[in-house]
């Protein structure tokens, strides 16, 4: 008896995880993509993230935003997978960005994912999760970890540089 | 502030106007691994109570064996003599004490 309301409690946290998981995998599959410069291993980063979510779903506080939780966990297989391997293999070529709607669009995007691409890891990761992952700088305090004067400067930093990069190319 | 606001967004649009989509052979390879990792997680959480039930059931039988075990044993019969051998070698001399249960060692005649 106490065997199969354990059993169901666990079925019911599986399900309450594929749950949660389907509104944010999409952004999650694009931060790590782009955190890790749509290297050939992000897939597997990818599926990592998802798999260790799931074991440690138990760990995770009822109340809490669920996204920022995932997101947290992704960071730490970035931040593995860059421990791993010294160099990532990237493939920025604009051709394989995919179809923005105009060839000008096309270019600025370009610039854009070329700036990152020169980035470091950690502010690529910090630029991802603010631009694309839509968090605000405490939440990406709490993902990464780092102080969020240290996100305010990171940010500043990138935006003075792309607005010198974009503004030439008027957007 | 309004004009990094600005910036922001745009950066934003041109940001995530670049969208990937997940392969459906990763879907189905994280799909397959949880499954297995459901049921790796369920066998471990079943394993460890039965386990632990064997602990004092285990316990039991070895306590129960080790006060049995004497009564399951005849009883020895009764000693018939005591025979204390003595030997001095290099005098050739053997001296042998054999204590049956009728001799009374303090008899008097």
């Amino acid at each position: 008896m106490f065997g199969m309301r354990k059993e169901s409690r666990s079925a019911v946290a599986a399900i309450s995880f594929w749950e949660r998981l389907i509104p944010c995998k999409q952004r999650l599959y694009n931060y790590i993509q782009k955190s890790l410069n749509f290297s050939v291993e992000a897939d597997d980063v990818f599926q990592e993230t998802v798999l260790h979510a799931f074991q440690y779903f138990r760990s995770f506080e009822e109340g809490k935003e669920f996204r920022a939780w995932l997101f947290a966990i992704a960071h730490n297989e970035v931040k593995k997978h860059y421990k791993k391997a010294s160099k990532i293999s990237s493939s920025l070529a604009p051709e394989r960005l995919g179809s923005a709607d105009t060839s000008h669009l096309r270019h600025l995007v370009g610039e854009v994912y070329r700036f990152a691409e020169k980035m470091k890891p950690r502010q690529r990761e910090v630029f991802f999760l603010f631009y694309d992952g839509g968090f605000t700088i405490s939440d990406i305090s709490r993902i990464t970890g780092l102080r969020e004067g240290n996100i305010k400067f990171l940010l500043n930093q990138a935006r003075r540089n792309l607005k010198t990069i974009l503004g030439e190319q008027n957007v | 502030m309004s004009e990094d606001k600005n910036l922001d967004e745009k950066i934003t649009r041109l940001v995530r106007s670049i969208e990937k989509d997940i392969p459906p052979a990763v879907e189905e390879i994280i799909q397959a691994r949880a499954a297995s990792l459901r049921l790796r997680l369920g066998l471990l959480k079943l394993r460890r109570p039965l386990f632990l039930a064997l602990v004092p059931s285990s316990a039991a039988v070895l306590l129960a064996a080790f006060f049995l075990l004497p009564l399951s044993q005849k009883p020895q019969p009764p000693i018939s003599e005591i025979r204390t051998e003595f030997e001095i070698a290099d005098k050739n001399i053997k001296i042998i004490f054999i204590q049956k249960p009728d001799f009374n060692l303090f008899k008097e005649n």
